[in-house]
């Protein structure tokens, strides 16, 4: 075994931030021209391994080797001169230049009187281009281009730069199932060409589909490498979570009533920059009902949400919750109709700083249950943080924890938890799982279940097309601001909602029509058969 | 050893202070003294005797109000850097109250302080009102307005309440009862000391026991956050910044009623800017802000005798300020350092004891 060539080797690394071990003893072993795919759940340590490859923080103690040689990685710079190229989660690029000046960015060629030489620049795009079968249009400008495209320019950057080892940071969070199999086929390809491929990610399908090895992180320490033909999903769940992972399926009770709970007429609102965001569109859930928007991010699912809460200015259309118009109460008002759990927890749904007990009851600071006169009962909130703990099992040393010290599975319990505590008929959650681990996201979703069986109007808004098949009754696709297709998950496939995702498909019918569950089907548009079935 | 949060920034702010106090002892060195000497004087003219005492506790009394006025304002989300100013707008609203108001004896100086705490706070609520409209950044707008206090103030007292054949700007002298009541005969130590520290614990009541007091530390913690679960984010806003400009108002009141007996051009010889400091020391701890204004107050009151005992100019307990200012600004950077070498200290206690016991 002695002779197989390492690409990367780490032995025994550890990182400590203060008093908490990131990493902890971290050994792998990547070997040359591989996939090698790292997978564990949020916070098991695979932001910070990636960033001591990439130079980005150093290790407390451990020692790697790139090609065999013992090396000290002190900045990305360095990471760069050893052939080491990243792709962020989210892309460094600027918006405003092409593809090919971002490329080179950094690198320029250069003609006389330290020029530019953009000639050059658009040949050496599109030499690495072909080089890599990357398909990029070397004079478009970035801000035009998709998020596939996007991840495609982040790659060969990282390549123009003579990168032979290439760190992928969850590369598949932000692209749909098509563009995902684009990438694999591109690092199949980039594999068989002799680079080393290192895939970030915690999505186990994905791993077990395109890696050679694995190495599973759990709290900061590798739990072993195996070679993936040698074992699966189960195995890998298992290893991260370490016990058995149980996926009990979800269960949904036939609804009660046919009761429009929560409708939503006409919505337009535009973001910062005056650009409408959404087109006026118009969803009803029913009371019992899971009615999903999925899509592709930055379709509008952000302004969304934040016009529901409040957030967004609504330009035109109605947010009528059992016919009230709720567009029109202040956040306060609208909370006493309607709970949200907001996509981004670490910014919105929570405050980080706050106790755990602070975060529980807010909403709820002003309400009888806990107030006497102008001062805070601690007694009677107490006892409500101290119930919503225990019933929603949230894993904390105490009320008086800073929530930013939880993980983020208990975290995002602690909003779930306060926003089903109000017993609000209608609840507008989204992305409930993100950055969140696997049991912690099957506890959400069974929470949501419940509720949605006992007659809960629920609006889901997620990417996570997984997420989406699992709680959805209906589905409707949020594509570029507009409704562009409705859907029950058993009618169509991911592969299938992925084309409405990218807007290659389209539902010719009116919002309005779109967003009746009941309306008369409309046979001329071609993939929306599957729109108009009776809901189960 | 494991240090919990809470613990950690009262023991970071003592370091920073034995650390400034170490490098102010190279500098009386350089100096030429010795810096025992020069500190020993220092320790002696502040605390030593009830006289020295009485100087440091009315030295204190001020910084007791701008301090917990910028901490008030601070912990509900507006970084207030505009004490200055509306301590000199309190000061001036209580010396008019002073010497004009014909009311009785004994209303007089709950008048002259409402009227402090009044001007003080309306003075806050403009930084306020421009960030609630117009999103304008308040440190800015509260560090500009200092200087519009100062020099409206002075303007004032230069011409229209200028008191007759008095050589440079300044008021008349207010009347009698409307003095502070003196703690200690021969100083001025007077009841605002106590004022104030009663001031530092109904806030800090306020802030631990009370809806408004919950709704501002979430506002002060995360305003997204404050607005999605449905506090009235504009309100508390005001309502902090009022809070906030008021106390440090009633802080120019005591200098004027307790101190001066009128109101002086440049009556605060920064004052309010130390109420900064004190805050950010006492991490906007209401409480916090008690130990922390009275050491401000011995190194202003004793920086006076050091001048005496040595050739250390009472500029130098100035210099001291300065550096421990500058500590804490590297506070959160120095606890990660520190936390970093503990652990380290740690690891490798423990690798030794397993080679040890192998």
């Amino acid at each position: 075994m002695r002779n197989i060539e390492y690409a990367v080797e780490m032995t025994d690394v550890c990182k400590n931030y203060g008093l908490v071990q990131a990493n902890k003893d971290i050994n792998l072993k990547v070997v040359k021209g591989e996939i090698h795919a790292i997978v564990g759940e949020n916070g098991a340590g695979k932001t910070t391994l990636t960033n001591i490859l990439y130079g980005m923080i150093t290790p407390s103690s451990g020692s790697v080797a790139i090609n065999g040689q013992p090396v000290r990685i002190p900045s990305p710079k360095a990471a760069i001169a050893l052939g080491i190229g990243m792709v962020h989660q989210h892309f460094k690029l600027v918006p405003n230049f092409t593809v090919a000046e971002n490329i080179c960015l950094g690198h320029e060629p250069i003609k006389s009187l330290r020029r530019v030489d953009k000639k050059r620049m658009l040949e050496h795009t599109r030499e690495i281009s072909e080089r890599y079968g990357l398909v990029v249009e070397p004079e478009k400008r970035v801000r035009d281009l998709s998020v596939g495209l996007l991840q495609r320019v982040e790659i060969l950057k990282a390549l123009s730069r003579g990168a032979e080892i290439l760190i992928l940071d969850e590369p598949t969070a932000v692209l749909t199932p098509l563009e995902c199999r684009d990438l694999f086929k591109v690092l199949r390809g980039m594999s068989g060409q002799g680079k080393t491929v290192l895939l970030i990610t915690h999505k186990l399908k994905e791993v077990m589909e395109v890696s050679h090895h694995i190495t599973v992180l759990r709290r900061g320490i590798t739990m072993g490498t195996l070679e993936t033909s040698d074992t699966d999903e189960r195995r890998l769940a298992g290893l991260m979570m370490g016990k058995e992972a149980d996926f009990v399926p979800l269960e949904k009770k036939p609804r009660r009533e046919d009761k429009t709970a929560f409708l939503i007429r006409g919505l337009q609102v535009r973001d910062n920059f005056n650009i409408v965001k959404l087109k006026g569109i118009s969803l009803e859930v029913m009371a019992g009902e899971i009615l999903t928007v999925a899509g592709v991010e930055g379709n509008g699912q952000t302004e969304l949400v934040e016009a529901l809460m409040g957030f967004a200015r609504i330009e035109a259309g109605q947010v009528l919750v059992d016919g009230e118009d709720i567009a029109r109460r202040n956040a306060r008002g609208r909370r006493e109709r309607c709970s949200f759990i907001p996509e981004d927890r670490m910014k919105t749904g929570l405050n980080l700083d706050g106790s755990v007990h602070d975060n529980l009851i807010a909403g709820r600071q002003r309400s009888p249950e806990i107030k006497r006169g102008p001062f805070f009962d601690y007694r009677k909130s107490s006892r409500l943080a101290e119930d919503l703990v225990r019933k929603f099992n949230i894993k904390t040393a105490g009320l008086d924890i800073e929530v930013s010290s939880l993980s983020g599975g208990n975290q995002q319990k602690i909003v779930v938890a306060r926003e089903m505590s109000f017993g609000n008929k209608v609840l507008v959650v989204a992305q409930p799982s993100r950055g969140v681990d696997i049991g912690a996201t099957n506890f959400i979703h069974e929470q949501l279940t419940a509720a949605r069986n006992a007659g809960c109007a629920i609006l889901l808004i997620s990417t996570d097309l997984d997420e989406v098949y699992a709680l959805s009754d209906r589905i409707q696709v949020l594509f570029d601001g507009e409704i562009v297709g409705s859907f029950t998950p058993d009618s169509l496939s991911q592969q299938e909602i992925g084309l409405y995702m990218t807007g290659v498909n389209r539902c010719s019918a009116t919002p309005e029509d779109a967003a009746r569950p009941t309306a008369a089907p409309n046979k001329d548009s071609g993939g929306c058969e599957a729109a108009h079935e009776d809901i189960p | 050893m494991k240090i919990s949060r809470k613990l950690l920034l009262p023991l970071i702010s003592l370091c920073a202070l034995i650390a400034s106090l170490i490098i102010g002892a190279i500098i009386i060195l350089i100096n030429g003294d010795n810096p025992l000497v020069a500190y020993g004087a220092l320790i002696e003219g502040s605390f030593n005797g009830m006289p020295n005492l009485a100087g440091t506790l009315s030295s204190a009394t001020p910084l007791l109000f701008t301090g917990l006025g910028v901490a008030v304002a601070f912990k509900s989300g507006m970084a207030n850097i505009g004490a200055e100013g509306q301590l000199y707008m309190g000061a001036i609203a209580a010396a008019l109250v002073g010497v004009y108001l014909p009311w009785p004896g004994i209303s007089l100086i709950p008048a002259a302080l409402l009227a402090a705490f009044a001007a003080g706070g309306l003075y806050g609520l403009i930084p306020a009102a421009l960030k609630i409209k117009t999103d304008t950044n308040e440190v800015v707008t509260t560090l500009m307005l200092n200087y519009v206090a100062t020099l409206l103030t002075s303007y004032l007292v230069n011409y229209p309440f200028k008191a007759p054949g008095a050589p440079l700007g300044m008021t008349e002298d207010i009347q009698k009862a409307a003095r502070l009541p003196l703690l200690y005969s021969g100083s001025r130590f007077n009841i605002g000391f106590i004022l104030a520290i009663a001031a530092c614990v109904l806030v800090a009541l306020m802030f631990r026991y009370t809806t408004m007091g919950y709704e501002m530390r979430m506002l002060g913690q995360n305003s997204v956050y404050s607005k999605y679960i449905g506090i009235d984010v504009s309100a508390r806003m005001l309502q902090g910044m009022f809070l906030g400009g008021g106390l440090a108002g009633v802080g120019g009141a005591t200098l004027v009623l307790g101190i001066q007996y009128r109101f002086v051009q440049n009556i605060s010889p920064g004052y309010g800017f130390d109420g900064l400091t004190i805050a950010l020391m006492a991490g906007f701890s209401a409480i916090g802000v008690i130990p922390m204004a009275i050491l401000f107050g011995a190194l202003r009151s004793g920086g006076l005798s050091m001048e005496l005992a040595t050739s250390v100019p009472s500029e130098l307990s100035k210099v001291v300020q300065a550096i421990i200012i500058l500590f804490m600004a590297a506070q959160v950077s120095l606890a990660l350092y520190f936390t970093e070498f503990m652990t380290r200290l740690r690891h490798r206690r423990e690798k030794k004891q397993a080679t040890g016991g192998a």
